[in-house]
């Protein structure tokens, strides 16, 4: 079973919490974006094998949103933080 | 604030006294009716010495921990939010004011029921993935998770008498007949709260 360390609660399995996609990054400066660059944000998702940046929440403790580092390969949680603070690779 | 007089619980007629003779594992009693508040902020020193001021508690800021004071308890819920719970008529539940929180009435929301007997940590690990080993669960311990799919607060209060768990009052027939069918193994004794859960208390 998955444990994933919610920065919040401590370690808790991964029934806890529901997935929310890829953690993209949002346009610099949102109201210069034209609608190819939205269309790239809203829809279009790599599919890495190894290293993916992503968004779960913790629905079932806390209920806040957190970021986590994930192989998809192998299923290790590397890194969990507060959105947005995930160190650089 | 919630008001006594009209108070009737989701386990009213469910709840009701069962007993397993001398060879019960697991007791089972309603907590009602209690007053549970609902607390937002950010916790600086300011907010800290404020809640300290107006509960005369310390307000638990480490994760998954609570605090108790002469009114009652304050379990922590998140980064900047909490539950204050009472018995109903406790004094913080007439006049609250915790400047820069949030505060919210939500004492109609869960089912309160608390759990004990020697077998209590056989019995809830059947439905949860928290560790309950004292070692890693000791008194004051409170968390949020998922018993048997339904979303609980899991608190051991300072007294260690067993453990208390929240459940929402629109679950509250479901997680009733998880908590009996699980501790049917281990011989299950109910005390009912006091008077039938219905009737007015004050
Ligand atoms: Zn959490």
């Amino acid at each position: 079973m998955m444990l994933i360390h919610c920065p919040h609660c401590g370690a808790r399995d991964v029934t806890e919490f529901t997935y929310g996609g890829a953690g993209a990054a949002r346009p610099a400066d949102p109201a210069a974006a034209d609608d190819p660059q939205w269309a790239d944000y809203v829809y279009m998702r790599d599919n890495p094998r190894g290293l993916h940046d992503e968004l779960w929440q913790h629905s079932a403790g806390c209920r806040r949103w957190i970021a986590v580092r994930r192989n998809t390969l192998t299923h290790d949680v590397i890194a969990t933080a507060r959105p947005g603070e995930l160190p650089p690779r | 604030m919630a008001d006594a007089t009209i108070r009737r619980s989701a386990l009213a007629g469910l709840a009701v006294p069962l007993s397993a003779g001398s060879g019960a594992g697991i007791t089972l009693l309603e907590r009602h009716p209690l007053v549970m508040i609902n607390l937002r902020g950010v916790a600086d020193a300011a907010f800290c010495d404020a809640v300290r001021a107006a509960c005369g508690a310390e307000l638990p800021v480490a994760p998954n921990t609570s605090g108790t004071g002469p009114c009652g308890e304050i379990l922590k819920l998140g980064p900047d939010e909490w539950l204050l719970v009472a018995d109903a008529g406790a004094a913080w539940s007439e006049k609250m004011i915790i400047p820069g929180a949030t505060l919210t009435d939500v004492s109609h929301a869960r089912v309160a029921v608390r759990v004990k007997g020697a077998k209590t940590r056989d019995m809830l690990a059947k439905g949860c993935a928290i560790d309950l080993h004292p070692r890693q669960f000791p008194p004051g311990t409170c968390v949020q998770t998922a018993i048997a799919k339904i979303n609980v607060i899991l608190h051991q209060p300072q007294d260690a008498d067993g453990f208390v768990l929240y459940a929402p009052r629109s679950f509250a027939g479901s997680f009733w007949h998880w908590l009996t069918g699980s501790a049917a193994e281990f011989g299950c004794h109910v005390i009912a709260p006091p008077g039938d859960g219905s009737m007015p208390r004050r």
